[in-house]
């Protein structure tokens, strides 16, 4: 069902490449324009997308996808990153990525308090020495300046 | 520059202390990925890609290189002691290799395994430092048309290579051209497919693509179960093969050699299928083919030897031609480019330190991995006991702070999700992402040359049929994209194991 619903994706969006790739323009006054190869990716997706709904055989039998509990923790993870990508810029490196990790720590892996706040504190510490201090890297920071 | 002083020249850029270092320390961090199950080493390159840019360039890409091949060595530590192997090319090595050590014999599985991949990987290292300024002497006269039937050739022989649906690799090569066009147009400035949107103006990062595709892709993956760790108890003694063991193994270390070279050279290949057919090549070799699968020590030192070898191969088309190979190739061509970077076939004339210094820095590496992995084999084990969940926010930490660090914006973060999620639903659906990748890297110099090809030529396309090299590579090229879809079974390495 996804495979298929996929499939039809691709095709969508072969077309819709080669609608813009055409408003782009395939040839100019100096020759090819900035729609020609575009317009090439748009059809051979869309080609592409067309032979995978057709055959059968390219369709994957019985993908293995998560059981309940695996999706859980794959919406945790993805749900973390997203709070992370969200408050990064407001809250800073430091504060976001432990809080995070922290949370991810205790829901995802269900470690104990004790040992989330310790590999909280390692991991926040380690990236952030290795990438804001030896490599020179300029991570946000938060409120507090850091 | 012949290629004698050349090297010296090489040894010269690379020995100071922080060059030294580094590379020291690419042949530790690979070695410990192919150790670690729950990280590959395409995943580890991904996410450590952001630190070496912040270094000097022979020290980035010398570090990127040891992480490579490190992961190469380390990976078969992993099949041999748990039959987990550490990454796709120790996969062959687990057959025999944990046979040897249910027998006893993990020492000596071990300790082929190293001196194999050190010999194979010297080898095909003095076969690089030779080869390599000849092919590029040869390239160095091609014009427009025929880079570009180079790089359909290596596109199409990525194709010949991948396993599992061709029709879906034509598809992911497509999504990698489409993905690459994002962003303004470099000879008309015209904005192509940025949706009005500010942040796609220079394109898509890179390390968006490649941290969410292959880091956070795994990531996911691996959060489906809890990752156990099982460990052989016993101890390991005896590293040094015997013998009975070097004499049965050095004529599939030579095969292996010189097999993964050539595998690694050609685009499409690389580590993972130069060891799936140096295995299947041994056991047709073998008197008594029955033993393969029940602690041959041939089936080891064979595809052990082969993937190392592959990775140097590899690196020659990426170095004279600027075609990547394969996806760590593909990913070392992006390092390359941030770098500042263009390689082809002047790279070797135009930056002589470079090349040299990072071919100096894969013979030392060598020599790093074959002292970190006989001595330290202890170690490696104990790091076999670390928990994931250990590991867990370390690597998701790096995949946020690696993509951030290109262009401190945070919607390259949104990029990388992006990617992660598309990534793992095609993962499960048995898409390659190799080939989506070689071409998102190839695609400005391919769209380049197709568009300088045209404008040389009053007759457009038929430049390709006038051009007696470019006719030529064009020509292979549909020659083998026939064969590619003539294939009745799919083309899975090894399948004959």
């Amino acid at each position: 069902m996804i495979e298929r619903g996929l499939n039809l994706l691709w095709v969508v969006l072969g077309l819709a490449t080669m609608a813009n790739a055409w408003a782009l323009g395939l040839f100019g006054s100096m020759g090819p324009d900035s729609g020609l190869f575009p317009m090439i990716c748009g059809v051979t997706i869309t080609l592409c997308g067309l032979l995978l709904m057709i055959k059968k055989s390219t369709l994957v039998e019985n993908p293995e996808w998560p059981a309940s509990t695996g999706c859980r923790r794959i919406l945790g993870v993805l749900g973390g990153l997203v709070g992370l990508t969200v408050t990064l810029p407001y809250l800073g490196f430091a504060i976001s990525s432990a809080l995070t990790t922290f949370v991810l720590l205790q829901t995802i892996e269900r470690s104990r308090v004790l040992e989330s706040v310790v590999l909280t504190l390692v991991s926040v510490s380690v990236i952030v020495y290795v990438f804001g201090h030896l490599l020179g890297m300029s991570l946000p920071r938060g409120p507090w300046g850091w | 520059m012949d290629a004698i002083n050349g090297l010296a020249m090489g040894f010269s850029v690379l020995f100071t202390p922080e060059n030294l270092y580094f590379c020291f320390l690419g042949s530790l961090v690979g070695t410990l990925v192919g150790v670690l199950p729950g990280i590959g080493p395409l995943a580890a390159l991904a996410l450590l890609l952001p630190v070496t840019f912040q270094l000097a360039p022979v020290a980035g890409l010398g570090m990127l290189c040891a992480i490579f091949y490190g992961a190469m060595y380390g990976g078969s530590t992993t099949s041999i002691l748990v039959n987990i192997p550490g990454e796709a090319a120790s996969v062959v090595t687990a057959l025999d290799g944990h046979a040897m050590a249910r027998q006893g014999r993990a020492g000596s599985a071990l300790g082929i395994a190293a001196i194999g991949s050190f010999i194979a990987g010297t080898i095909s290292l003095v076969a690089l430092t030779f080869f390599s300024p000849l092919l590029a002497s040869v390239a160095i006269s091609f014009g427009p048309p025929e880079n570009f039937g180079l790089m359909v050739l290596g596109l199409v022989s990525t194709l010949y290579m991948i396993g599992g649906s061709k029709v879906k690799g034509v598809l992911m090569i497509a999504l990698g051209f489409l993905a690459a066009t994002v962003g303004m147009d470099i000879v008309n400035g015209q904005d192509r497919f940025t949706l009005n949107n500010v942040n796609l103006a220079g394109g898509i990062e890179i390390l968006s693509v490649v941290i969410g595709l292959y880091g956070l892709s795994e990531i996911l993956t691996n959060c489906e179960t809890i990752v156990k760790n099982q460990l052989l108890a016993e101890k390991i003694r005896g590293l040094w093969p015997s013998f009975k063991d070097w004499k049965a193994s050095w004529k599939p270390m030579m095969r292996g050699s010189f097999l993964g070279f050539f595998l690694g050279l050609v685009p499409g290949g690389g580590p993972v299928t130069a060891s799936f057919v140096s295995y299947t090549l041994e056991k047709r070799l073998a008197k008594n083919p029955e033993r393969f699968g029940n602690g041959a020590i041939e089936g080891v030192a064979g595809p052990e030897a082969a993937n190392n070898a592959a990775v140097s191969g590899g690196m020659i088309p990426l170095f004279t031609l600027g075609i990547p190979g394969n996806a760590v190739t593909a990913l070392l061509l992006g390092a390359l480019v941030i770098q500042g970077v263009q390689p082809g076939p002047t790279f070797i004339t135009q930056r002589p330190d470079l090349f040299w210094g990072v071919v100096a820095s894969m013979y030392v590496g060598n020599v790093f991995l074959l002292l970190l992995n006989l001595p330290l084999i202890g170690l490696w084990v104990q790091c076999l006991r670390v928990p994931y969940r250990v590991l867990f926010p370390l690597i998701l930490l790096l995949a946020i702070v690696g993509t951030y660090s290109a262009n401190k914006n945070v919607f390259d973060l949104w990029v990388m999700l992006g990617f992660g999620v598309v990534g793992y639903i095609l993962r499960k659906l048995q898409y390659e992402f190799s080939p989506f990748l070689i071409a998102f890297v190839l695609a400005p110099m391919l769209e380049q040359s197709l568009r300088q090809s045209m404008v040389m030529s009053p007759h457009g396309m038929f430049i390709f049929a006038e051009r007696p090299i470019a006719a030529c590579l064009i020509g292979i090229s549909l020659i083998l994209a026939v064969l590619v879809f003539r294939q009745r079974k799919l083309n899975q390495p090894g399948g004959d194991i």
